[in-house]
């Protein structure tokens, strides 16, 4: 996850890297859903559930901060021209328990969210986004690992 | 990675009223369909 200034993302991205940033707890708050936090700082929130054939999960951004579109990668080399632009790291999402997923995934449409001066192209979420993937209901997940 | 965190799926008799449209969210671009272009 990433705070929204684009300038400071760099530096940010460098201190998430040295894993200042990694801290995933829920200290007993009303709201579900699995809460991220920069040192005393709330950023983002998960939840995931299934709708019919439907695996979806649910992020939930505070103010200011943003998390990555799962294609950041393909999109900013497409942007760029460069084999290896660069750019932030894309959401992943694994579900857990060898589920069988059935096509590609799914995103809200990102936000483009680039600084074209500096040749910075990236794309995501602020708010509220959510992901989701058909999968096979024989076999539910209990839960999910992501990495944003 | 950035942080990696593991996610509890919901009981789905606790979802009530669905979250999202899943065919309204848009696909994600993949490497093999990049490759095709």
């Amino acid at each position: 996850m990433m705070k929204q200034n684009t300038l400071l993302g760099f530096a940010l991205l460098l201190l998430c890297l040295l894993g200042v940033s990694s801290s995933a707890t829920s200290p007993g708050q009303a709201s579900p859903g699995v809460r991220v936090w920069l040192r005393e700082t709330w950023t983002v929130s998960y939840r995931a559930r299934v709708q019919g054939d439907w695996l979806v999960v649910e992020v939930t951004h505070q103010p200011g901060w943003h998390t990555c579109s799962m294609d950041n990668v393909i999109r900013a080399r497409e942007k760029s021209g460069k084999i290896r632009p660069e750019t932030e790291i894309p959401t992943l999402i694994t579900p857990l328990d060898g589920i069988t997923i059935r096509g590609g995934w799914r995103q809200s449409p990102p936000l483009d969210l680039s600084t074209p001066d500096i040749r910075w192209y990236t794309w995501g979420f602020e708010g509220q986004s959510y992901f989701a993937v058909r999968i096979d209901k024989a076999t539910l997940p209990s839960s999910v690992q992501t990495y944003a | 990675m950035v942080d990696s965190l593991v996610v509890p799926v919901e009981p789905s008799e606790a979802a009530g009223q669905q979250w999202v449209n899943p065919e309204s969210l848009v696909a994600v671009a993949s490497d093999v369909e990049q490759e095709e272009r």
